[in-house]
């Protein structure tokens, strides 16, 4: 995994977390900061992506660009960066049924199959999607 | 610099930094207010003073076109309402100017005044107008010059001529009837049927303005014209009455046709409606120079708008610039105030762990050394204190140790010194009692040995009374032990509280630590976002943030270190408790000595008084030596009680030497002055 210092114009600066041992991360240029309250308008991003909410961890929240949103997730969130050669599309089947909300792209790392989230398509409410097949992969 | 806040309070260096940041906020507020109101007021100028007057200009052209429209509409359908909208329009465009002119804006832009005071001449040109075209839609005829000429110049010979046709028609009721006469009655009603022909194409031709009816015309005049031939042919038929008046009718006709060319001139003309000839010349040019100063207005009025929404743009960037370089100030100022911090803070407090690790090892001579007077100078301060009282406390331990050590010593040789004198007075009971048995008989020896009784028993009197003062020092000892212990357990505790508020200051800086985390995040993300420009940036803010984390993992390790000392704390308050217990017991054992050597030492009397009533009572032995004999044996068996005593006086005493060695290899632990 590349260190931020090592960021070039061929490389993607994100922001990394995981959920429900799923790696996940978003552009840092659509998150506007981190704090430690969720504010008026926050929601855990689980809630958003119709995955179980982890209650045992600390929770960070995120401010998303041009939006009042704040974003609820766990521990620990990096800021790093993803070559641009590990970033792959959607393969056309997710395209056609996509098992998350707002899943814009993928980034495959070595062995590290990463999901890019973009946050301004994610859903105002609580969504009602079934990813039941999300939470019985490893 | 670092001298400087070691001077300072952490909780002032806190409020120092929040103080900044206020202050940055604060003024940063103000510049934002003071610009916000520069752009209220030129909202409310653009608002208050240019959009009316922008309003009432474009009022006034939809009111123009409204009263245009209606004059229109009037002058086609001479319908009352058109007429009452076209005045209603020319009263508003009154109210309309006159309110333009009273505004705010004709009297502070001069071009806006002139544009009015031209828009006012105009206008009145236009409403000046009325009293020309309302008459025209009340008269056609006036309105209509082709009509005025038929009137003037064909509408007479037209009655003439019908009059001739009809009295021709009338004048053949004079006639016998005959088949030429038919013939002529028939070619009459030809001809009159022609003629109303004519008058009807003519009417259309006024009315419709079609060139086809005059083509009609001509048609239906060529056939008049050869039905008038056929008459002239016919002319001997003719009575006198009829033939004047087909002279009458033909000099008629002729100048009939003589006058339609003029009417043709006048119908077919630009100007064969006034009105429209009005509207499409005077009243146009009027309408299009309104028009154009209206526009004219419109447009010096939107340049004022731009202008003015310029400025306010002007505004909201240097606003805009304003708060990013105030809050890149305040992210500089708290980055800074977090490290300068962090640095002061982690150097002082691992010296301090140091010499804490030193005292807990039991190195009561090390000195804790730290500079500056702020709350961490306090716990240095603290400990220092903690440690000398902690030296002294284990100094007079130590004293007071070697104290008890001796005395035990000399009580267990006192105890088996009395032990040997026990046994020895047991030994010597036994044999006075053989001796008083074998004797009984014999009172002269029995007077002789009844002195060294009264001596021995004398004796073993003032031992027991001897012992039974060790005793009592022994537990005064023990008393003074006892104090000591339990204010070496209260100074222990203290330690311990000590140490959790080592703790509570761990959890600040941790809560300290994790800001600084999250701020190095934010930090980092700005930097990322601002692209090669913030790659520096972003450099930095990743050290802070690895610097952070260095300090959780530090303060990790110290609250793991404080635990262990806290573990240390709570063993040696067991190991103190259970000491004080052992005290305890001692001095139970100490206070149940004492009371059998105070047994003894009445027991010792009593032998002393009953040795001298057997030696006042020699004489009275022979008499007595029985109850003498039962004497004596209660006597062994007191003193069989007593070598017991003196044999548990003996364990304990060894129980307490055993306590003393130790508890001095505990206080060997320690290295103090």
């Amino acid at each position: 995994m590349s260190s931020l210092q090592d960021n070039t114009a061929e490389a993607l600066a994100v922001v990394r977390f995981r959920i429900a041992d799923h790696h996940f991360a978003m552009e840092a240029r659509a998150v506007e900061g981190m704090s430690r309250e969720p504010g008026p308008c926050g929601a855990p991003l689980e809630t958003l992506l119709g995955l179980p909410v982890a209650s045992d961890t600390a929770r960070r929240w995120l401010a998303i660009r041009g939006s009042q949103r704040r974003l609820g997730i766990s521990e620990p969130v990096e800021l790093d960066s993803i070559a641009a050669s590990a970033l792959r599309p959607l393969p056309p089947l997710l395209q056609c049924r996509p098992l998350l909300p707002a899943l814009a792209a993928m980034a495959l790392e070595g062995a590290q199959l990463s999901l890019l989230l973009d946050p301004c398509a994610l859903p105002d409410k609580h969504t009602t999607h079934n990813n039941s097949e999300l939470e019985m992969q490893p | 610099m670092k001298q400087l806040l070691a001077t300072m309070r952490i909780r002032t260096r806190l409020w120092l930094g929040f103080g900044l940041l206020i202050a940055i906020v604060l003024i940063q507020s103000i510049s934002v207010l003071w610009n916000l109101d520069t752009v209220r007021d030129r909202v409310d100028g653009v608002v208050n003073h240019v959009q009316p007057t922008v309003l009432d200009a474009m009022a006034l052209d939809k009111y123009l076109d409204a009263a245009n429209r209606s004059l229109g509409f009037f002058l086609l359908s001479q319908e009352e309402h058109h007429r009452a909208d076209y005045l209603d329009s020319l009263e508003q465009i009154d109210a309309l100017l006159a309110r333009m002119q009273a505004s705010s804006m004709a009297r502070e832009d001069d071009t806006v005044a002139d544009a009015l005071q031209a828009l006012e001449g105009s206008i009145a040109t236009f409403a000046a107008m009325q009293q020309r075209m309302l008459p025209l839609a009340e008269n056609q005829t006036a309105n209509q010059p082709g009509l005025a000429y038929a009137a003037e110049h064909l509408n007479p010979l037209t009655e003439q001529m019908a009059h001739q046709l009809s009295q021709m028609i009338f004048a053949e009721r004079s006639e016998r009837s005959s088949a030429e006469r038919r013939e002529l009655l028939l070619l009459m009603g030809e001809m009159r049927h022609a003629w109303s022909s004519i008058t009807t194409s003519l009417r259309a031709y006024l009315a419709f303005r079609n060139d086809d009816f005059i083509a009609d015309l001509n048609s239906h005049h060529t056939l008049l014209e050869r039905h008038l031939a056929s008459m002239s042919e016919q002319q001997q038929l003719l009575n006198l009455e009829q033939e004047d008046a087909l002279t009458q009718f033909h000099a008629a006709y002729q100048d009939f046709f003589a006058y339609l060319p003029g009417l043709y001139e006048i119908h077919s003309g630009d100007r064969w409606r006034t009105d429209a000839w009005l509207i499409r010349t005077e009243l146009g040019e009027n309408l299009e120079v309104i028009r154009g100063e209206l526009d004219g207005l419109l447009l010096h009025l939107r340049e004022a708008i731009d202008t003015q929404s310029g400025e306010m743009l002007s505004q909201a960037e240097a606003t805009r610039m304003i708060v990013i370089v105030m809050m890149l100030m305040a992210l500089v100022m708290a980055l800074g105030q977090a490290h300068i911090t962090a640095q002061s803070l982690i150097g002082r407090i691992n010296s301090l762990i140091g010499s804490v690790k030193q005292v807990a090892k039991g190195n009561l001579v090390a000195e804790i050394e730290i500079e500056g007077e702020d709350e961490l100078a306090d716990l240095a301060h603290a400990a220092t204190e903690m440690r000398n009282h902690l030296n002294d406390l284990v100094a007079r331990l130590s004293h007071h140790a070697h104290t008890v050590n001796g005395a035990a010593k000399q009580i267990s040789e006192a105890v088996a010194g009395q032990a040997a004198t026990s046994s020895q007075m047991s030994s010597s009971v036994a044999e006075i009692t053989s001796t008083m048995e074998e004797l009984s008989a014999s009172s002269t020896q029995i007077a002789d040995h009844s002195k060294s009784v009264v001596d021995i028993s004398n004796t073993t009197f003032e031992n027991a009374k001897r012992g039974a003062d060790a005793m009592q020092q022994v537990k005064s000892q023990m008393e003074g032990i006892q104090l000591d212990n339990q204010g070496s357990l209260n100074d222990i505790l203290e330690l311990g509280s000590k140490s959790k508020e080592i703790s509570k200051v761990m959890e600040i800086i941790n809560a300290v630590a994790d800001q600084t985390k999250l701020i190095a995040f934010n930090a980092a993300l700005e930097a990322a976002s601002a692209g090669e420009s913030g790659k520096r940036f972003g450099v930095v803010a990743a050290e802070i943030r690895r610097l952070a984390d260095s300090v959780t993992d530090s303060t990790s390790e110290i609250e793991s270190k404080i635990g262990h000392i806290q573990d240390a704390i709570s063993r040696l308050v067991i190991n103190s408790e259970k000491g004080a217990n052992g005290i305890t017991a001692g001095m139970e054992a100490t206070d149940h000595t004492a009371a059998r050597l105070e047994d003894l030492v009445d027991a010792a009397s009593q032998t002393s008084s009953a040795s001298q009533q057997i030696s006042l009572s020699t004489q009275q032995q022979k008499t007595a030596s029985n109850q003498v004999v039962i004497a004596l044996r209660e006597i062994v068996t007191a003193s069989s009680n007593t070598a017991q005593s003196i044999n548990r006086i003996s364990d304990i005493s060894h129980e307490m030497s055993e306590l003393s060695s130790e508890l001095d290899a505990l206080l060997h632990r320690f290295h103090f002055k």
